[in-house]
């Protein structure tokens, strides 16, 4: 399922961060009820749940000035929320934009606190490449085309044709983004590597 | 038979004068404040989720709605305006859209922000008045023009972006008046909504082109007969709209530096829903923007409500089209209510 | 019944074709200040046709139209109701979801000082005009819609008074309306006679016709069929000019000799 390996990551960072897991987490669907984004939830939930985390799908929007209060308001009635999904890279820049402007905004270079958030994305776009950067996204996966069987499929065409076989373990699913590797990936995209 | 100038009966021999009974005199506080309605179901509402969720009771939570019902609302005062005088336009959603663009994309080329804001003004302005003239001489339907209209422009702004955000690039100043926030409180939207909001209720209610705008959505034909130049009055409502699209789509821009593709998308009929919730009838010739701006409110308040009461919000979506359908409906009510007291007791 | 002299319209064979229809074949009207002209005619007869082009609807394919002794060409409705000439529609020009007031003037707004709407000289202004055709209204924010059809007929009618109307056409006025209502209507005619208006009244109704008019006009398929003073006929001659073949024209001239009554035509 979608969405499992995103979590995984999520709850490793923030059990790294608060040495337990979060007690509150909520999924943006920012087109709600779009199958890829109700799946990405459901494996999500699948991960969360069991930990003892109360999870939650909400309905977005694609209007960041709708998405942001959306996330303000579920926020002011929530507040034991601690990490917040979502399924597109908008979503979760307009969401830390949010969390900066009430203060609840969590750092991964700063030491835990309780009540503040912490976000988790799908997709990239430089803003978010940016806060990802600074520390103030956890993280996000990379949905490069080669990375998602595509380079799968052309390595099995190497072996098939060439014979030609590489000699490590690589990954071929999700690139997972992070703090530590964001410089790099804004590093690839200034030299015209990858968009 | 004759009637005697001092004998005060109407033609029905019924006293028109002097009955000022309860039921007429509540009648006429409809009539003359159509808004009355939506306004106390509003502050109910308000009242209802403050008791109900004291998270609800926050100065946050309060601007936060605000913002949300700004951002539609002005979209909403000129589909409002333009209902009211008979038209539609649904394309506001991708006039909106292509408005980030047009105002990026020229403050990145360097005109200075204010001055490629108007000049976005100006181009929205145009789109509405080509859907205007296309509606009126060819006598098409508004809907299918800004139908057309609305596929039109997102499609164009997604060849001309190749479907990447443009950034804006240039200075920012300008963009803080416009979208920034006041007195740490309200964004600017929020104050730019109410002050268009009170000069479009000025020009609808108290000037000869509002007494024009009602007419011509009431009976376009009668106003025509009584010498108002009834299509120079809709082509003048759908530049409006699109205007007020265009300013809004700007206030955007300004904000999220980012023209994206799917911005805007189903703000129509948002805008729409807004308008009919706030009183204007669908059909035109009656409706107010102080009615658009509490309908906007109420829309944004019900989705916070929600939120805060803990419900799904999934839940957020049926809810608004169950209400959009009560708000039709008790604001024909109130119209039959009205024909029904003063029927006649010969009829 | 005097003769009041120079008419104040005058149209000569007065044709009128739409494609292949002959909706009019030369029509001669003459209209008097003061006076009531009932133009009857069954359903399709060409009555509308022949005050349209009066008002400048549309213009005649043949013939011509005098106002005041002047040749006149008009180009749209607007030109003819500025010189003083107007139509009111059976449905009125009315719009029903607006007010008294605001209906009043529509078109002809008056501003105060700012250039607003100036409200208080529009309501107390339409209350007294109307109040003048002898109908008592206390609300001019009442809704034309919830008025009864007597009093929108006098809200129309008034207020192309107001805005100084000298013809002034009333295309059906009495259709759909109840029976007091009718009376009311007719009692309106009387204060036009006494404002000294002309005053076109086109009904298909010979009763009503012949309970206000002084003059008749009868068109049968596009001919005029029958143009004659009240005293000089009976409502059983009108019905049998509005209903018989379009044959022979019965007018005054004939008329005359028999029973010996001046010719308002000269």
């Amino acid at each position: 399922m979608t969405g499992v390996r995103n979590a995984q990551r999520a709850l490793a960072a923030f059990t790294e961060l608060a040495g337990r897991a979060p007690k509150r987490s909520t999924y943006i669907e920012h087109v709600p009820g779009a199958w890829v984004l109700v799946t990405r939830g459901q494996g999500m939930s699948d991960v969360l749940t069991p930990e003892g985390t109360n999870f939650e799908s909400i309905a977005g929007e694609v209007d960041p000035v709708q998405m942001q209060e959306i996330v303000r308001a579920h926020l002011i009635a929530n507040p034991d929320v601690e990490t917040i999904h979502t399924g597109w890279s908008r979503p979760a820049a307009w969401s830390i934009e949010v969390l900066r402007e009430m203060g609840k905004l969590g750092n991964v270079n700063e030491p835990f606190e309780e009540g503040k958030v912490y976000v988790t994305s799908i997709d990239l776009d430089p803003e978010l490449l940016g806060m990802i950067d600074a520390g103030d996204c956890v993280g996000t996966i990379d949905q490069q085309v080669y990375l998602q069987g595509w380079y799968g499929a052309a390595l099995a065409w190497q072996w098939v044709t060439n014979q030609f076989l590489i000699a490590n373990d690589i990954s071929t699913g999700p690139y997972v983004v992070t703090q530590e590797n964001a410089a790099a990936l804004i590093g690839q995209a200034e030299a015209g590597i990858r968009a | 038979m004759t009637i005697n100038a001092t004998d005060p009966v109407s033609v029905d021999g019924t006293d028109r004068r002097g009955r000022d009974d309860f039921r007429r005199r509540v009648n006429r506080m409809v009539r003359r404040i159509p808004e009355l309605g939506i306004f106390s179901t509003l502050v109910l509402l308000v009242a209802v989720f403050s008791i109900g969720a004291a998270n609800f009771r926050t100065v946050d939570s309060y601007t936060s709605i605000l913002t949300v019902a700004a951002n539609v609302g002005i979209v909403a005062l000129g589909c409002g305006f333009l209902m009211i005088s008979g038209e539609f336009d649904i394309s506001v959603g991708s006039v909106y859209l292509i408005a980030t663009l047009f105002f990026a994309q020229m403050a990145n080329a360097g005109l200075i922000p204010p001055l490629a804001f108007l000049v976005t003004l100006i181009l929205c302005a145009v789109i509405g008045l080509v859907n205007g003239l296309i509606t009126v001489n060819l006598r098409i339907p508004s809907f299918i023009v800004t139908l057309a209209a609305m596929m039109f422009y997102r499609g164009m702004h997604i060849i001309l972006t190749r479907g990447f955000s443009v950034s804006y690039k240039a200075d920012k100043e300008f963009l803080e008046m416009m979208a920034g926030i006041t007195f740490s409180l309200m964004r600017n939207t929020v104050i730019w909504w109410i002050l268009l909001a009170i000069i479009l209720q000025v020009v609808l209610a108290k000037t000869r082109y509002g007494n024009w705008v009602l007419a011509t959505g009431g009976d376009a034909q009668a106003a025509r007969n009584s010498g108002v130049p009834v299509s120079r009055v809709k082509v003048i409502n759908f530049a409006l709209c699109s205007l007020l699209a265009g300013f809004a789509g700007a206030a955007n821009m300004a904000r999220f530096l980012t023209s994206q593709s799917q911005l805007g998308m189903g703000m129509e009929f948002e805008a729409i829903t807004a308008a009919v919730i706030g009183g204007t009838l669908l059909m035109g010739g009656k409706g107010s923007m102080v009615g658009a701006v509490l309908g906007a409110i109420f829309v944004s308040v019900i989705r916070s409500g929600l939120i805060f009461f803990g419900y799904s919000s999934y839940i957020y979506m049926p809810v608004t089209g169950i209400i959009l359908m009560l708000a039709v409906i008790i604001n024909r009510g109130f119209s039959n209510f009205r024909l029904l007291q003063f029927q006649r007791s010969d009829a | 019944m005097t003769d009041t002299g120079t008419p104040i319209v005058r149209m000569t064979d007065i044709h009128k074709s739409f494609g292949h229809v002959q909706a009019l074949r030369g029509v001669d009207l003459d209209l008097h200040a003061g006076r009531v002209l009932g133009l009857i005619g069954d359903n399709g007869a060409g009555k509308t046709t022949l005050v349209k082009i009066m008002a400048g609807v549309f213009p005649p394919s043949r013939g011509t139209v005098h106002y005041k002794g002047e040749q006149v060409r008009w180009k749209n409705p607007s030109q003819s109701r500025a010189s003083g000439l107007e139509i009111v529609y059976q449905d009125l020009g009315l719009v029903p979801i607006m007010n008294i007031a605001r209906n009043f003037f529509l078109g002809k707004e008056p501003r105060s000082r700012w250039g607003f709407l100036d409200f208080d000289h529009m309501a107390t202004e339409s209350l007294r005009a109307i109040a003048e055709m002898g109908i008592f209204l206390d609300d001019a924010e009442e809704l034309v819609e919830n008025l009864s059809g007597g009093e929108r007929k006098a809200l129309a009618i008034s207020r192309s008074l107001y805005f100084g109307v000298q013809v002034l056409m009333l295309d059906e006025p009495t259709a759909a309306l109840s029976v007091k209502e009718t009376h009311a209507v007719l009692d309106l005619m009387e204060t036009l006679k006494e404002r000294g208006i002309a005053t076109v009244f086109i009904t298909h109704n010979i009763h009503h016709a012949y309970a206000v008019s002084d003059h008749f006009v009868a068109l049968n398929a596009g001919v005029k069929v029958l143009d004659a003073d009240k005293a000089d006929v009976t409502p059983e001659m009108l019905t049998e000019a509005v209903i018989g073949e379009p044959l022979a024209q019965v007018t005054s001239h004939s008329l005359a000799a028999s029973v010996g009554n001046g010719n308002p035509e000269n």
